[in-house]
């Protein structure tokens, strides 16, 4: 009987060892793939022409284009312009629930916000096109509303559950003494607030901000529905834009396996990896920091 | 006072290394059978430490090292090719905080025994129900057996880690300061339990009450920085201490 | 204060109008019809049978594959792996991975699964997709539900004489099952929800069969709505029928959503 304990516990060691190896083989796999396809579209392609390409046409007769410029300008235009949006309504509802809500009020508005997290992007996409687009079109008079401001506005939306939840999170863990010292002294709650506790919970903040970008710019569906998805260099909000992400999608399923093209896209993939990494590991410095501090 | 009892435990110049950081420097003590023997020491002595080696708890931390050797009935119990959990299964083990698992009165008790292989309902029963009874709980729980362990006191759930503890019979009973979390009352009652069950156990206790030692233990050991500074009967540690060291800790001049 | 109400509010009413957009006119569709019929007459009429099937297919194989090596490998670093800098390397990478674009698993999935496998667009070949993009997320929040097992409870099954595995088995992994399966619900409900990794592994804009093993191309509610939304001949005309779509689609992953609320609220009032 107790043998039999004996070699269980030794083959459970073993197993969850495999297993546990196994899943990062596979996942740094991801990685090593990207990079190795991504590189093999530079037997054919100049790297320059790549990183400092302004014109992405692959279906140029003869001599297609493939200058990744005008995909980063588009996915940089409609995540700063869903940041420019998602970020102060963000911040003030995570300001708000943190520290004024009533009890009630807030067992109201917290579940709304983490079931949206949950709606998938492509349901987001549709409500840009059913009901965002046509109500940007409306309102500046345009003949469409598929365009970078409809991309940005739903992203916004797509980011804004995360930042409001890792916000609250950072608005919450600053020590109630900091406020009570600040109300001991005659300040208001809105001084207190200003003063006090956002700048204590700023780098939390910073990092729910960066966990939302790196939401906005990995966004697929929603920025392929919504854009209009024209691959000129863009001028504005009110062109239509097409995306790394959208780009990929787009493009993907048309490409010959092993053509210059197949492999230009997953050297796009390999750019948006490294940016959503880099992103990932400037949030995580600063949360860390964050944390250090509390 | 108990010249006669045989040495249970046997620790011979054990040294203890975390890392670079030497934690016990070379400690040697016997443990004598049905005794009570206490641990004391200021916070940091290494006196939960030394505890923690006897039950094999620091095999966990990659980081530790053990040299030098501790005897189980004149066996070691450090030699690698032992097993760990039979070793554990003969020197119980009770908690600073108490620790029940969150299951119910009845599986908390019954754990030890079904890991060790005893599955037959009417056994159990009969196990858990001496265990309770012996760790003096038995008359309050009785009729809660199946409610969660998390539901009851600080001091009945210590009592109910002490029945957990001793209903897989061990031989040696390792308590690492049980009262610590706990008030007078539930305290008062351990201590009883305690001078109880050291006529079937061997007792290590380690505490940082100086009174409790002096209540419950037959043997002291005065623990400092790492090392066994006196070791004797708790009548000649607190009356008598003859290293200089000894004589401030028990009449309270550091600590 | 009013300026973060307002905030609040905005916030609320655009969430709100959303789901209520998509609530009201999508019941509109809804029938048993719907439900259990495939699309017919170039998808103008007829229900979305094979879409439903589809993503609760592609979601129990992403369920297989994911949850126990999610799980195991979040044993393995919190149970078993020491702290050294090279499991703190391996959590880094999971923590990382957990942010990639999905596109980017869509990438993987055609390189690795449809072609370097040669598993074709298939059930099984956009299930290990969406596995790969879901098995961070299970890994990360299993690590944390064992994270909040209290160590004491170890020493306490160890000092009783139970091997590693018994501490894990009878103790550990009992007090840490709901936060596992509540990080399972969520992660799942994400790859039910998700397009961009199937988009080339397995989905099909139309069939007329329900898939009968797992290499069979399929189709699923959110590529379903995206042609609908998007790439139908006729767009207007079907616009109800996608609203339909979309109602089912929230509707599936906000189930999975609210159980996963449900039980996390149920477990944390047992324990206080």
């Amino acid at each position: 009987m107790k043998i039999t304990a004996q070699q269980t516990d030794r083959l459970a060691a073993i197993v969850f060892k495999t297993a546990g190896w196994l899943s990062v083989v596979v996942l740094l796999s991801i990685f090593s793939m990207l990079l190795f396809n991504g590189a093999k579209a530079f037997r054919t392609i100049s790297p320059v022409d790549f990183f400092f390409g302004l014109n992405w046409n692959p279906a140029a007769y003869g001599q297609p284009k493939f200058g990744i410029l005008s995909l980063i300008f588009s996915t940089l235009l409609v995540t700063l312009g869903a940041m420019l949006i998602a970020v102060p309504l963000g911040i003030g509802t995570a300001a708000y629930m943190a520290v004024f809500a009533p009890r009630r009020v807030y067992r109201l508005i917290k579940p709304v916000i983490e079931l949206f997290a949950g709606v998938p992007s492509v349901a987001v996409g549709f409500a840009g096109i059913t009901v965002v687009a046509p109500a940007i079109a409306w309102v500046f008079g345009l003949n469409n509303g598929l365009n970078a401001l409809n991309g940005a506005f739903l992203l916004a939306l797509m980011s804004l559950p995360t930042i409001i939840i890792v916000a609250e999170e950072a608005i919450r863990a600053v020590p109630p003494t900091f406020q009570e010292a600040s109300y001991a002294l005659g300040a208001t709650p809105q001084k207190t607030l200003w003063h006090v506790t956002l700048p204590a919970a700023m780098s939390g903040i910073l990092a729910a901000v960066m966990l939302g970008m790196g939401r906005a710019l990995g966004e697929t569906m929603t920025v392929l529905m919504a854009t209009g998805n024209a691959s000129a260099f863009p001028g504005g909000f009110f062109d239509s834009v097409r995306t790394m992400t959208a780009t990929i999608a787009i493009e993907l399923g048309e490409t010959a396996q092993g053509t210059a093209h197949y492999y230009v896209l997953f050297a796009v993939g390999a750019v948006l990896f490294g940016i959503s990494l880099t992103i990932n590991i400037i949030s995580e410095k600063i949360a860390r920091r964050f944390r250090y501090k509390i | 006072m108990k010249e006669t009892t045989q040495s249970k435990l046997e620790i011979r110049n054990l040294h203890l290394h975390f890392g670079k950081k030497e934690i016990l420097k070379g400690i040697s003590l016997h443990v004598p059978d049905k005794a009570i023997t206490a641990l004391i020491g200021p916070s940091g002595c290494g006196k939960s430490t030394l505890l923690r080696s006897l039950n094999r708890l620091h095999d966990l931390n990659p980081d530790a090292r053990l040299k030098g050797n501790i005897l189980l009935d004149g066996k070691s119990i450090l030699e690698k090719k032992k097993d760990v959990t039979d070793i554990r299964r003969r020197i119980g083990m009770v908690f600073q905080k108490p620790n029940p698992f969150p299951k119910t009165i009845f599986e908390n008790v019954a754990y030890g025994l079904k890991i060790n292989g005893l599955h037959h309902t009417e056994r159990l029963r009969e196990r858990v129900e001496h265990a309770l009874r012996e760790s003096f709980l038995w008359e309050e729980v009785h009729d809660q057996l199946d409610e969660p362990a998390l539901e009851l006191s600080g001091g009945q759930q210590q009592r109910l880690c002490i029945a957990r503890a001793i209903a897989v019979e061990p031989e040696v009973l390792l308590m690492d300061e049980p009262c610590s979390a706990l008030d007078p009352i539930s305290t008062d009652k351990i201590e009883h339990l305690m001078l109880r069950l050291r006529e079937r156990f061997c007792i290590v206790i380690v505490t940082h009450n100086m009174q409790q030692a002096q209540r419950v233990a037959d043997f002291t050991a005065f623990m400092y920085l790492g090392n066994l500074i006196e070791h004797g009967t708790t009548a000649e540690i607190f009356e008598n201490p003859q290293q200089e060291l000894t004589k401030n800790y028990v009449s309270g001049n550091f600590g | 204060m009013r300026l973060l109400m307002l905030c609040t509010l905005i916030v609320l009413v655009l969430f709100g109008f959303i789901f209520w957009d998509i609530f009201t006119k999508g019941a509109g569709a809804l029938s048993w019809e719907f439900l259990l019929t495939s699309p017919r007459k170039g998808m103008t009429a007829g229900g979305i049978l094979p879409a439903v099937v589809g993503t609760v297919y592609v979601t129990l194989i992403t369920a297989v594959f994911a949850v126990p090596f999610g799980v195991a490998t979040a044993i393995y670093l919190n149970e078993y792996a020491h702290d050294t800098s090279g499991t703190r390397l391996i959590r880094a990478a999971i923590r990382n991975l957990a942010g990639v674009p999905s596109i980017v698993y869509g990438l993987f999935g055609v390189a690795i699964f449809v072609q370097g496998f040669g598993l074709g667009a298939s059930l099984l070949a956009s299930g290990l997709t969406l596995g790969l993009l879901t098995l961070p997320y299970i890994v990360a929040t299993g690590e944390e539900a064992l994270r909040n097992v209290p160590g004491s409870h170890r020493e306490g099954a160890l000092a009783l004489g139970a091997t590693h595995w018994q501490s894990i088995h009878s103790v550990v992994l009992p007090e840490a099952m709901p936060g596992i399966v509540v990080g399972a619900l969520l992660g799942l409900s994400r790859a039910a929800g998700e397009t961009a990794p199937i988009l080339f592994t397995g989905v099909a804009f139309y069939l007329r069969y329900l898939p009968t093993s797992v290499w069979d191309e399929f189709m699923a509610l959110p590529y379903h709505l995206f042609i609908m939304s998007t790439q139908h001949h006729a767009i207007q005309e079907v616009r109800p029928l996608a609203y339909g779509t979309a109602l089912i689609l929230l509707g599936f992953v906000l189930l999975l959503n609210l159980s996963a609320f449900f039980l996390r609220a149920r477990y944390r009032k047992n324990f206080r």
